[in-house]
C-alpha cells in the first residue's frame, strides 16, 4: 500500500521506506533527504506519521519525541516576524 | 448541498454575498468560510500541487494543513476553511 | 501591553478560565488562531440525556458574549508561535504581548490515517465534516463513507444522518502500519464492547452492546456478520475495510475489501461502492507544541504525550497552567470545568486568599463530578489515566522539593 504521506511536499510512504534503508534513520535525516515534514504546514499533519514509520521500518518503539519535538517556532510565521522578534500588541 | 432546513438547527440565515472563483461568479452566504461557500457550489477541487499536479481540497478544516490554499487578489497562500468569504471577493487557485 | 494572564486557544476550557478570571478582576487575553471564538465547541451538536441537545455554536456564542461583558480581550486571527517565561507571548503579525501568567489550552487534534487516494478532493478529516455540516451547514457530500470506528465516528455519523446525508457505511481503516489494532475486527469488537457501559451516545450504546453480545464476543470476530450491522440505520462494516479512495479530480469510490476475522484480506473480495465524500477519523490526540518546554509524559489513557501537571492544572514551568484537551482527550463540559479550575488556581497563587483555597477545593471536585457523569467519553480509561498523572505529579514534587516552588 503506498500513499502520499507529506501532503505539502508529496512525499510517499514509499519514499520514506527508501529513504530508511539507505541509512537516514532518525527524523531529522529523513526529512532532510525526503523533505517530508519540511512544507508550508510544517509537518503538522506528518509527524505523527513520520514516528511511526519510522518505528515500523526499523522495528523499535515508536520515538519517544512523537508529537512534542516541534522546533521553535512552533508555525509557518512569516521570516519578518522572526527577523523583527515580534513587536507590541495595540 | 447547503443544509436549508435542519431538525434542530432549524432554518439556514439567507443573507447572501457575490464572490468570484477563478473568474466565474458564485453566490455564498453572509459569514460562511470560503471553503464552505466553494462546497455549497459543488467546488471541491482548489488547487492542483506543483510536482505532480495533483488536485486537492479541504482536508483539515481548521487551518492546521494548508491544503486548502487559494489566493485572494494578490495575497498568497489564504486558508479558504478559516477566512471568511466577503462580498466581491475575487479568489483564484493557486499553485503549488 | 502587559497583561495579569495570557490564554491560548478559545475553546471552551480557554474561554470559562478567561470569564472566571476576569470575575475575579484580572485582566486577560485570550489568543485564537481562528477568527472565530469557541474552539472545537463550534461543529459539536448531540443530544445529552439530561440537557436537552449540545449546540455547540450556540454555547460557543453565549460564553464569547459573557467574556467580552466581564472585560476579557481576545486577539483572534493571531498564531502564537512561542512563549518565553516571563511570559512574553509571540504571535504572527509582528505582535508579542507579556502577562504574569500563562495558560496553554490548545486543545486536541486529529491523528491522521493515511489511506491510498487520501489526498483526493472530498476526502475530509472527520472534524472538518463536523464543521462543515453543523457549523457552516453545508454537508460534504451526498453519500458518505466513513472509516475509522470510534466514539468521534458515531457521533459524526448521526449529525451527518440529521442533516440529510446517505452513509454506505462507517468500515475499519486499511491494514498496514498507521492503524495496526484498529484495522482488526476483534480489537475493534472488543473495543467497542468496552465502552459500551459508558458510552450515553446512543449509537456507541448500541454498537457497544452489539459488540458485548455474548456469541460474537465468544467467538471473537468469526460471527460478526459479513453484511454488518446496522447502527441507527448505519452499516457498522467491522469485517470491510476501506482499501482506497478512488476519483479524478474528486472522490468518486472506495474500493473496500472483506476482511477474515483475523483481520487479513480475502482474496478476490474488493468491491467498489460510489461515494462522493470520505470521512476518516484517526482519533485525536492532546496539541502540546506549545507546552513543549515544560516536563511532558506519555499516558496513553490520556491520550498520549500530555505536560505534566498538578490535580490544580499547573506544570512544572513556572506561572505556567493548562486546561481542557491539552490534559487529556476528553468532551467540552470536562473542559470547561478545567478552565474555571486553572482560573481559580491562578487567583489563589497570586492572592493567596484561604477563601480561594476554599474555591480550588471545590471546583476540583466538580471536575471530578463532570468527568464521571460525561455523556461522551472518548477514551475508555480516562479516570485511570487522571489518576497515573497525579501520581506522576506527586512523585515530581516530591523529587524536586528543594529546587521548585510548588504551592
Ligand atoms: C475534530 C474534533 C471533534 C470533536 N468533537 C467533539 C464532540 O462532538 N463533542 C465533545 O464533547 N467533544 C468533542 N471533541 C473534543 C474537544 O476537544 C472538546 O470538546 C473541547 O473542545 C476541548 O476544549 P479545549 O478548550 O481544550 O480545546 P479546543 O476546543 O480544541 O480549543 C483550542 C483552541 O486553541 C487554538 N490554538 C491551538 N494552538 C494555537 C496556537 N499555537 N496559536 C493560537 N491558537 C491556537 C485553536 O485554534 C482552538 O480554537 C472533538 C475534538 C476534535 C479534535
Ligand atoms: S483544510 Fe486544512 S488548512 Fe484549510
Amino acid at each position: 500500500m503506498d500513499c502520499v504521506i507529506c501532503r505539502c511536499e508529496e512525499v510517499l510512504l514509499s519514499d520514506i521506506v527508501r529513504a530508511i534503508e539507505d541509512g537516514y534513520t532518525s527524523h531529522r535525516e529523513i526529512k532532510l533527504k525526503t523533505r517530508a515534514g519540511m512544507g508550508i504546514c510544517q509537518g503538522r499533519t506528518c509527524r505523527l506519521l513520520l514516528d511511526q514509520v519510522i518505528a515500523s521500518v526499523s522495528q523499535g518503539p515508536v520515538p519517544k519525541t512523537i508529537g512534542i519535538a516541534p522546533n521553535v517556532p512552533i508555525r509557518p510565521i512569516m521570516l519578518g516576524d522572526l527577523a523583527k522578534g515580534g513587536g507590541k500588541a495595540k | 448541498m447547503r443544509i436549508e432546513q435542519h431538525p434542530i438547527l432549524g432554518p439556514l440565515n439567507n443573507e447572501t454575498v457575490t464572490f468570484t472563483f477563478n473568474g466565474d461568479v458564485y453566490e455564498g452566504r453572509k459569514g460562511e468560510s470560503i471553503a464552505a461557500a466553494l462546497l455549497a457550489n459543488e467546488i471541491r477541487t482548489l488547487r492542483y500541487t506543483a510536482q505532480k499536479n495533483e488536485p486537492r481540497g479541504i482536508y483539515c478544516g481548521i487551518g492546521h494543513c494548508y491544503e486548502c490554499r487559494v489566493m485572494i487578489g494578490t495575497k498568497r497562500s489564504v486558508r479558504a476553511c478559516i477566512t471568511e468569504v466577503v462580498e466581491g471577493m475575487k479568489i483564484q487557485s493557486q499553485g503549488g | 501591553m502587559r497583561m495579569d494572564v495570557a490564554i491560548i486557544g478559545s475553546g471552551p476550557a480557554g474561554i470559562n478560565a478567561a470569564i472566571t478570571l476576569a470575575k475575579k478582576q484580572k485582566s486577560v487575553v485570550v489568543i485564537d488562531e481562528q477568527g472565530k471564538v469557541g474552539g472545537k465547541l463550534i461543529g459539536q451538536l448531540h443530544e445529552d440525556p439530561k440537557d436537552g441537545w449540545w449546540i455547540g455554536k450556540q454555547i460557543a456564542e453565549q460564553m464569547k458574549r459573557e467574556a467580552e461583558q466581564v472585560g476579557v480581550i481576545f486577539l483572534l486571527q493571531r498564531e502564537v508561535w512561542a512563549i518565553e517565561p516571563g511570559w512574553s507571548i509571540k504571535m504572527s503579525g509582528h505582535e508579542d504581548i507579556t502577562a504574569s501568567y500563562v495558560i496553554v489550552a490548545t486543545g486536541a487534534q486529529e491523528n491522521p490515517t493515511p489511506v491510498p487516494g487520501w489526498t483526493l478532493p472530498g476526502t475530509l478529516a472527520i472534524g472538518a465534516a463536523q464543521v462543515l455540516n453543523n457549523y457552516e451547514r453545508v454537508r460534504p457530500g451526498k453519500r458518505i463513507a466513513i472509516i475509522g470506528v470510534d466514539p468521534l465516528a458515531f457521533t459524526v455519523a448521526q449529525e451527518l444522518k440529521l442533516a440529510g446525508a446517505d452513509i454506505v457505511g462507517i468500515y475499519l481503516p486499511p491494514e498496514g502500519l498507521f492503524a495496526t489494532e484498529k484495522a482488526k475486527p476483534q480489537s475493534t469488537i472488543g473495543y467497542l464492547s468496552t465502552m459500551a457501559h459508558l458510552a450515553p451516545n446512543p449509537w456507541l450504546r448500541l454498537a457497544g452492546s452489539m459488540a458485548k453480545h455474548h456469541f460474537i464476543q465468544k467467538m471473537g470476530s468469526r460471527f460478526y456478520p459479513k453484511a454488518g450491522m446496522k447502527v441507527f440505520g448505519v452499516p457498522l462494516r467491522l469485517r470491510h475495510s476501506i482499501i482506497s479512495i478512488e476519483g479524478t479530480d474528486q472522490v468518486e469510490a472506495i474500493t473496500t475489501v472483506k476482511l477474515s476475522s483475523e483481520g487479513k484480506a480475502v482474496k478476490n473480495s474488493e468491491e467498489s461502492i460510489v461515494v462522493d465524500a470520505v470521512c476518516i477519523s484517526g482519533g485525536l490526540v492532546p496539541l502540546v507544541e506549545l507546552a513543549s518546554s515544560c516536563k511532558t509524559v506519555y499516558i496513553e489513557e490520556l491520550g498520549g504525550y500530555v505536560p505534566l501537571h498538578s490535580p490544580e492544572m499547573k506544570t512544572s514551568k513556572k506561572n505556567l497552567y493548562v486546561c481542557g484537551n491539552i490534559t487529556g482527550v476528553e468532551g467540552a463540559k470536562v473542559a470547561m470545568e478545567q478552565g474555571k479550575l486553572a482560573a481559580l488556581s491562578i487567583v489563589y497563587k497570586m492572592t493567596g486568599d484561604e477563601q480561594l483555597r476554599e474555591e480550588v477545593r471545590s471546583q476540583k471536585e466538580e471536575v471530578n463530578r463532570i468527568r464521571a457523569e460525561a455523556t461522551i467519553t472518548f477514551m475508555p480509561e480516562i479516570m485511570s489515566g487522571r489518576k497515573k498523572m497525579e501520581q506522576m505529579w506527586n512523585e515530581y514534587v516530591h523529587e524536586s522539593r528543594d529546587t521548585h516552588d510548588i504551592r
